[in-house]
């Protein structure tokens, strides 16, 4: 496990105190908890909770601040549902072994009824093998007893070796991650839409281009009998309390019109497995990529998985023609529509080799300056020769 | 065995290249920034003429799915450094001479105010920082039909805002109506005084401009001019050839 950093531009990893004393307990907690998984897995990932926002140069945790955006990820996933091996994949199908015996489209979300929309993270081959997948996950559109059927976008999962592993996760939701309960406590309701408090801000995922808007705003109504999550623009009264988020993204904590600062707890399983992000690029030009990394400790940029060793990373030959770029953020300042607070690169250029911050010396290695967890981050891909996507795992070191 | 020579170098290539070594300068140093950015409209009580709010001239109410494609098109412009849209919009056309369309959504009461609309405008560009910004709606003309290249015809109503002073944040709130830096996302607040005590007077929310009938083309006028002239000529010839005394 590597000590956390103050190096220039990141901060300390925050949390990890909390982390470390839940994770003693996670089989307890395991077994009480979370009968479900208990019924159809066997699961030993550790689970525990982790403040995520801004943090003071003393490393004393703030929150989401007033008046403010706070970019924070999730450091945990939910409570697996299902944690088994792959038997066979034909298509978008998969076929799992030990014949679990589950309730047709038990894991496809229906509103009022079953409210949680569940994705499958492929992870490492049992026995030895390698999944080209490996950290992916897909979104569960049907289920039969032993079979899923998973939403592959323009992935294909033909190659996933059996005896892979296979999690089934519900997704973080705006309703999970901001219950009503903890209204006041996380979050503040917005009485009008005229004078929203705390929202949250969904970054752009799709579009191409770089310094990008967010795509969906966010906020919690309470005004008499409507109350709930709602979507700026959609109807007043429309519950969007079930509208997932991306797992391994980030929001923007948006603060305003007396909102306050307050902080979020968030808790959750740790992921022990791989991530894989994959990192959009154009052919004209550079493409931003909004991503995180799903780990409740610091993660070092040695670390992070970015690299042009494997290709996620493009290394540059000098700073007059940066080619890709890591964009960190720093939440401990105030105000709306921030910038970034650090760019990082890679550099290659005869023994000069290294990660280096953008304004220090091109020469002093940064390498293990700490990405903390719950952090934001924009990976600005230079642009390439097919514009392709190139993929970015990264895999915890505890 | 005697190399081929391709002779000086000529100047004209190194001018054509000082030419573009300038034009690349004007374009990274002196073109002003091209924006990208999302803007949050709540804007009401937003009518037809004279405030109408049924009839054919009324504003349609989209679904509540945006961009609400069954309501009356509403479109945020770039006005640049005017302090108000150009309402000289000819037939044909959904904005005057010197302004751009950012970006087009459907009315709709998502806000649950009587004609007051909420419409998230994500992934905007081509506005300039720090150019003004404005909105226009169109009663009679439909989002989807405004996407399936529906034309204005004169007599067309629109309607059109844009906060005074220009450039300031209003006194219904949100943000300056101004375009933002690269990335950012703003509120855009317009509220009349009828939609639950708003700033702005009841009138703003009318739509009272009327599109024009379409300019003629240049050639058209060049070549009405040159037929006139040619009547004119005939008809002066004429004239004197009827005053003119008989040739004994």
């Amino acid at each position: 496990m590597k000590t956390f950093s103050t190096k220039p531009g990141m901060g300390k990893a925050p949390g990890f105190a909390h982390f470390l004393a839940a994770s003693l307990s996670s089989l307890l907690l395991l077994t009480l908890a979370f009968p479900l998984a208990a019924q159809t897995s066997v699961n030993t990932n550790p689970c525990g909770y982790c403040d995520v926002g801004a943090f003071s140069s003393t490393n004393t945790y703030i929150g989401l601040q007033a008046n403010s955006d706070t970019l924070v990820s999730i450091p945990f996933t939910q409570p697996p549902a299902f944690v088994g091996t792959i038997s066979s994949v034909s298509g978008n199908v998969v076929t799992v072994n030990n014949a679990p015996n589950w309730t047709a489209n038990q894991f496809v979300y229906a509103s009022g009824t079953q409210n949680s929309t569940y994705y499958a993270l492929l992870g490492s081959v049992s026995g030895g093998g390698t999944d080209p997948n490996q950290g992916c996950y897909y979104t569960v559109t049907a289920n039969g007893s032993n079979t899923l059927t998973l939403s592959l976008g323009n992935d294909n999962i033909g190659s996933v070796p059996a005896n892979t592993q296979i999690t089934l996760i519900p997704y973080w939701t705006l309703g999970t991650l901001f219950p009503a309960s903890n209204a006041n406590v996380s979050f503040t309701p917005s009485t009008t839409t005229r004078s929203l408090k705390t929202q949250i801000l969904i970054p752009d995922y799709t579009d191409a281009g770089i310094n990008l808007g967010s795509t969906a705003l966010y906020f919690y109504i309470n005004s008499g009998s409507n109350v709930g999550w709602r979507l700026f623009g959609d109807s007043i009264t429309t519950n969007h309390s079930d509208d997932i988020l991306n797992p391994y993204g980030y929001i923007i904590v948006r603060n305003q019109n007396s909102a306050p600062t307050l902080p979020l707890v968030t808790n959750g399983y740790v992921s022990t497995g791989s991530q894989t992000v994959q990192l959009a690029t154009l052919t004209s030009s550079q493409q931003d990529n909004a991503a995180a990394i799903i780990q409740p400790v610091g993660v070092t940029l040695d670390n992070s998985g970015l690299s042009p060793s494997n290709g996620s990373f493009t290394a540059s030959t000098s700073t007059r023609s940066l080619q890709d770029q890591l964009l960190f953020y720093n939440n401990s300042s105030t105000g709306i529509n921030q910038s970034a607070s650090a760019l990082y690169y890679y550099i290659s250029n005869g023994s000069n080799v290294g990660w280096r911050l953008f304004g220090d010396s091109v020469t002093t290695d940064h390498g293990n300056d700490v990405i903390p967890a719950g952090s934001a981050l924009t990976i600005r891909k230079a642009a390439t020769n097919n514009g392709a996507t190139v993929f970015w795992t990264s895999t915890p070191t505890y | 065995m005697e190399q081929p020579s391709f002779g000086p170098v000529p100047r004209l290539i190194n001018n054509q290249m000082k030419k573009y070594l300038l034009f690349a300068f004007l374009a990274v140093f002196i073109l002003p920034a091209r924006a990208n950015f999302t803007a949050f409209l709540d804007a009401g009580q937003l009518t037809g003429p004279s405030g109408v709010t049924s009839g054919p001239n009324a504003m349609q109410i989209g679904g509540s799915t945006p961009p609400s494609g069954t309501g009356s098109l509403v479109l945020l412009i770039d006005i640049g450094s005017a302090s108000s849209a150009n309402t000289s919009i000819y037939a044909g056309s959904y904005v005057g001479t010197g302004d751009t369309i950012l970006a087009a959504t459907g009315f709709n009461e998502n806000s649950g105010n009587t004609n007051e609309m909420l419409s998230t405008l994500s992934n905007i560009s081509g506005g300039t920082t720090g150019d003004n910004l404005a909105i226009l709606w169109f009663p009679q003309i439909t989002y989807n039909q405004y996407e399936s290249a529906t034309q204005t015809v004169a007599g067309d109503y629109f309607g059109t805002y844009t906060p005074s002073p220009v450039g300031e944040v209003p006194t219904d709130g949100g943000n300056a109506w101004v375009v933002p830096s690269a990335g950012s996302d703003i509120d855009l607040f317009f509220f009349t005084s009828n939609d639950f005590g708003g700033a702005e007077p009841n009138s703003d929310g009318y739509a009272n401009n009327q599109v024009l009938s379409s300019v003629p083309e240049p050639s058209t006028i060049a070549m009405v001019g040159f037929a006139g002239a040619v009547f004119l000529l005939m008809s002066v010839r004429r004239l004197r050839t009827q005053a003119a005394p008989a040739r004994v």
